[in-house]
């Protein structure tokens, strides 16, 4: 398990620093329904648009900024996460000093006090509860034939499977044979090249190994197994012959690759359901991305939902 | 259906071959049992992720864990994707819970749904929990929550929708194209409850074609425990005859109060629980399952195992009746899988069934959609905010530990391959580590650790794990071939040496009475202990270990099973790592001064194993490969040929089945109808002999043999190589198998010898 970065919007809502990859799946959703109300289907009045997006002559706000408007004018007076965090917040500072309150109270009190504009927790949840909201999938989303077809083209690199072989080998553990490991394998390498060994024949040589004698898959899928630079170097290899030896997690290997197979776009039937969740997904963040933009521009929306690019 | 390389299972799916094929199966590692914000619980502890993102975490993407105060605000990403994850929420509640999740929705501001989003302590859920979930726990539950009773409120129709979308979120994780990258199972949990005590168990279909409906607890509890979910999987994915199969995994038996496995009804009712449930999860985050070992009072449960100290939890259930819990004498003894494995063969020899032929998995049980994240170092825990931070971790959670792996052997990483090798049992369990292993019994002619083609000839000549022996060297012992590498770790965190290789047997006596006992095989346990306390860096070992062994007490009237435990060299647990990383040292002489300087919470980073009957600072991951079973009354010998031919109509067998010497003597005798089923790729002959035309030879008293002759059969899908048979025998309650892989020579496929 790698360490867990820091979070990336603990500098600030305000910074831009957002990272989507970690924060989108952020699935509170307590602000989806009124969000969606300041977000119309239909073009919505330039009023409440312009509430969120600014007062003329001020800077354009940033997405995030932009999110934290809608967030702010969407969440429930009584929205039980903010209301959490305040509370925690107000007796952390102690605003409640040494008397004995009700947690509304000290709810109150945080708020009055500005916290529920400035807290860190509550400005991310905000922008992610309100991105969420605009990038939720709705059923005019749901694509035809058509465009699945042309998102699978168009997007081949996502779809497209790596380069793979597969090989046989001869293992030589390094537990077995010790500091002779390095002049068997070349002993037995020389055997292997004088006598024309098939693959086939070579199945009664060398150590047992308990993965078999079959090496199949990507190169990734050979890191995993053998570790990266055994994986390197045999996606080197040419078809036919032996070649080695090639040291991996276990010892040494001599490889005879069989067969090698190119990177190949995966037919639409077999990805379908990647690439359907894919061109969903995109959807919701292109008709974010416009709705933003015209929130922006103070139309206060992109136009009808049906027409959300792809 | 899509075409590939013969194989000795159903092809049930349309989707590619898959490249990476391996006729002698590749080790493939997974976990079955993740939870996401569908389940009750998940999302009381402050989980957000839901499926989606645990299938996404699984293949190697990122996802947002929550902190104490349930914010996403931690992330996580596995250094090492899994090959296969199943997402299995608690099929209880479903619609409420997402209800309860959907802003707009009519339930939403109730509150009980406030109850659920709303951001508690671990200790201040109580409430909320029992409010949700005890239900679940009662004899006569109701359909559904109270509040489903407003108008306009559908929570049938809502847990369906949670059902197709965990569905469609399984679907486009699986890779169905020829690079087999991740396969993802659906599957859900049935949560059985009584009073705290957990017989919980998970329910895996095979493919996409899965019932309408999770049938949870909550219908199925008037039909008792586990008979429910059982009538519900056949009744709604066995016998619904759409393409439908699943098996069914208990779990947690350690907090099952003695309940998860209870005596049979009858040999009926044991034979379909040997069906039904073919694996048992013996370990996750909520403790082992295997043994019981008290260290401090010297006494295990059924056992003198010290082994067996392993990661135990010191609650026998969940119930409030359990405190304190029962003492080491009174603890019920099938809380733990061996013994219910050894109850297992007295059964089978009072009702002539065993119902509990499980073979092993292992995996999380988490509750924060992080499948498979059981790296000790930096343990991101899981459990919502229970255990989100180091503090909470220790002080709420010190008995709970990363969760374990399920490992299995399969020729291809796609459904099909994946479920046959889970229905054979052909799999092991980890605590964690990715070390492999494979065992094979048998004649294992030519089997040794020095042939490099052992594998290949363990199949020839024995069975894998999970699968069963008769009196294969006649009076001899079997041959038990085990072999075992190193998990190789990352660049980052280099796996652990192995220090030895153990099997486990247990048998039932000439007094009818279970016994087991633990054979060093490989390896020893003065190996490997000299662990840096200070870095927390293992000691040197065996990166490999083999042995064939043979059992020194074998007695072939007496049925036993034999089962591999690898051990890797000790290694700081991950609490000690936590402690460290916090400034706290365990093994430090002043460790109480520095818990004292680090907070409160952190005092129990200085326990010791020589003041706690279980907790361990250093610890021994390990690896269970899924048992062999001897029966005296299985099959002794195959021979003969089969002849697939290259058109339907053009194969042919001749098959000689030695019986073993305590099959039925009515069937001996000639006395019972009996059928001879041949599986290959698919089923390939089937045949009933009526009583008294079954086909036998020989005196009953040196053993009879069964010879099964036929012609004009459809073979031709076996292809032209070598092919894996499961030859199985059927007579009323009398069932046996003999499984190997058959050698091809000139157009014939035989045995090898």
């Amino acid at each position: 398990m790698r360490p867990s970065p820091p979070v990336p919007g603990a500098r600030g809502v305000g910074a831009g620093s957002l990272a989507a990859p970690t924060l989108r799946l952020l699935a509170c959703g307590a602000l989806v329904v009124l969000a969606s109300h300041l977000l119309p289907a239909a073009p919505a009045t330039t009023a409440s648009a312009l509430d969120v997006a600014g007062a003329a002559g001020e800077p354009p706000p940033d997405d995030d900024e932009l999110l934290l408007r809608i967030g702010r004018a969407a969440v429930a007076a009584d929205d039980p996460v903010v209301g959490a965090r305040l509370l925690k917040l107000a007796r952390y500072l102690e605003l409640g000093g040494t008397g004995e309150h009700a947690d509304d109270e000290l709810v109150a009190v945080a708020r009055e006090v500005g916290l529920g504009g400035e807290d860190v927790v509550i400005r991310r949840y905000l922008v992610e509860a309100a991105r969420l909201a605009i990038q939720r999938p709705v059923a005019a989303d749901a694509p035809d034939e058509d465009a699945i077809r042309e998102y699978h083209a168009s997007h081949a690199e996502r779809f497209t499977n790596p380069p793979r072989l597969r090989a046989t080998h001869v293992y030589l553990s390094a537990a077995r044979r010790g500091v002779d490991l390095e002049r068997d394998a070349d002993r037995l390498l020389d055997e292997l090249r004088v006598h024309g060994a098939s693959p086939e024949a070579s199945r009664a040589l060398g150590d047992p190994f308990v993965r078999g004698a079959t090496v199949a898959g990507s190169e990734d899928a050979l890191a995993r197994s053998f570790g990266a630079s055994f994986a390197r170097e045999v996606a080197a290899l040419p078809v036919g012959g032996w070649h080695g030896p090639i040291a991996s997690s276990y010892g040494l290997h001599l490889v005879w690759v069989e067969e090698r197979a190119p990177a190949r776009l995966a037919p639409l039937e077999e990805v379908r359901g990647r690439v359907v969740h894919a061109l969903l997904r995109a959807r919701g963040e292109a008709r974010a991305r416009e709705r933003l933009a015209a929130l922006r521009r103070g139309s206060g929306g992109a136009g009808d939902d049906r027409r959300a690019g792809s | 259906v899509t075409d590939g390389p013969p194989v000795p299972w159903q092809r049930t799916e349309e989707r590619a071959p898959c490249a990476a094929f391996d006729p002698l199966r590749q080790p493939l590692f997974g976990d079955l049992h993740v939870h996401t914000r569908f389940s009750a619980d998940a999302s009381i502890f402050g989980t957000k992720v839901g499926p989606r993102d645990a299938y996404a975490f699984a293949q190697g993407g990122s996802i947002a864990l929550s902190d104490d105060d349930e914010q996403p605000t931690r992330s996580a990403r596995l250094d090492r994707p899994l090959d296969f994850a199943a997402v299995t929420d608690h099929a209880e509640f479903f619609g409420e819970v997402n209800l309860c999740l959907t802003p707009g929705s009519p339930l939403y501001d109730v509150e009980m749904c406030r109850n659920l989003r709303k951001v508690d302590a671990p200790g201040e859920r109580f409430n909320v929990t029992v409010q949700w979930l005890f239900p679940a726990g009662i004899d006569n539950p109701p359909k559904s929550h109270a509040f489903c009773s407003t108008p306009g409120v559908d929570c049938d129709a809502e847990a369906v929708s949670v059902w197709q979308e965990m569905q469609a979120a399984a679907e486009e994780a699986y890779d169905r194209s020829a690079a087999c990258g991740f396969t993802s199972f659906v599957g859900y949990e049935h949560t059985a409850s009584p009073f705290g005590r957990h017989k919980h168990r998970n329910v895996i279909f095979r493919n996409h074609v899965v019932p309408a409906f999770a049938s949870s607890q909550l219908e199925t509890a008037a039909e008792g425990s586990p008979q429910g979910v059982w009538n519900a999987v056949e009744r709604d994915c066995l016998d619904a005859a759409l393409g439908c199969d699943a098996l069914i995994i208990p779990h947690n038996s350690n907090l099952s109060g003695g309940e998860q496995f209870e005596d049979p009804l009858d040999a009926l009712d044991a034979q379909r629980r040997q069906d039904r449930e073919p694996l048992v999860e013996i370990h996750q985050i909520k403790g082992n399952s295997e043994c019981r070992f008290e260290r401090l009072a010297g006494e295990g449960v059924g056992t003198e195992d010290e082994l067996c100290s392993f990661e135990q939890l010191t609650r026998s259930h969940e119930g409030p009746d359990n405190d304190p819990p029962p003492s080491i004498e009174d603890w019920p003894a099938r809380n733990l899988v061996r013994n219910t494995l050894k109850a297992g063969l007295e059964l089978e020899e009072a009702l002539g069934a065993n119902p509990y032929r499980m073979g092993f998995t292992g995996s999380t049980d988490t509750h924060n959609a992080n499948a498979g994240d059981v790296e000790e170092r930096g343990w991101d825990g899981a459990q919502g905010n229970s255990d989100a931070s180091p503090a909470r971790r220790i002080a709420n959670d010190l008995r709970s530990n990363p969760g374990g792996l399920t490992g299995v052997w399969a020729e291809e990483n796609s459904r099909d391959a994946i479920f046959a090798a889970l229905a054979r049992r052909e799999t092991f369990a980890t605590s964690g580590t990715r070390p492999l292993v494979r065992m094979f019994a048998g004649a294992l002619d030519g089997v040794s650790c020095d042939a490099p083609d052992l594998v290949a000839r363990a199949y020839a000549t024995g069975t894998p794990m999970g699968g069963e022996i008769g009196a294969v060297r006649f009076g001899a012992s079997p041959r038990f071939a085990v072999l075992a590498v190193k998990d190789p770790g990352t660049p980052d965190v280099p796996g652990t040496d192995l220090q030895r290789v153990q099997i486990v047997k247990g048998w039932v006596d000439a007094d009818g009475v279970a016994r087991e006992q633990v054979f060093d095989v490989a390896g020893s346990a003065s190996d490997g202990l000299a662990l840096d306390r200070a870095s927390c860096t293992p000691a040197a070992g065996a990166r490999e270990l083999c042995a064939v062994w043979e059992d020194p007490e074998f007695d072939p009237s007496q049925r036993a099973f034999y089962y591999a435990r690898v051990l890797e060299n000790p290694t700081c647990r991950w609490s000690t790592l936590t402690c460290k990383a916090e400034g706290v040292d365990p093994f430090a002489a002043d460790c109480a001064t520095q818990a004292a300087a680090r907070g409160e919470a952190f005092a129990d980073c200085c326990l010791t194993q020589d003041a706690d009957a279980f907790f361990e600072p250093v610890v021994q991951e390990r690896a269970w490969t899924s048992p062999i079973w001897y029966r005296p009354e299985s099959i002794a010998r195959v021979d003969g040929t089969l002849t697939p031919g290259r058109r339907a109509g053009d194969g042919a067998l001749d098959l000689r089945i030695r019986l073993g010497r305590r099959v039925p003597g009515a069937l001996v005798a000639g006395e019972l109808p009996l059928t001879v089923i041949v599986e290959g790729a698919g089923e390939l002959f089937r045949a009933t002999y009526a009583a008294g035309g079954v086909p036998l030879e020989g005196d009953p008293a040196d053993g009879v043999v069964l010879r099964v002759v036929a012609g004009d059969l459809d073979l031709a899908r076996l292809g032209t190589g070598d092919a894996s048979l499961r030859i199985r025998l059927e007579s009323g309650p009398y069932r046996a198998e003999h499984v190997r892989r058959w050698r091809a020579a000139d157009g014939v496929l035989g045995v090898a010898s």
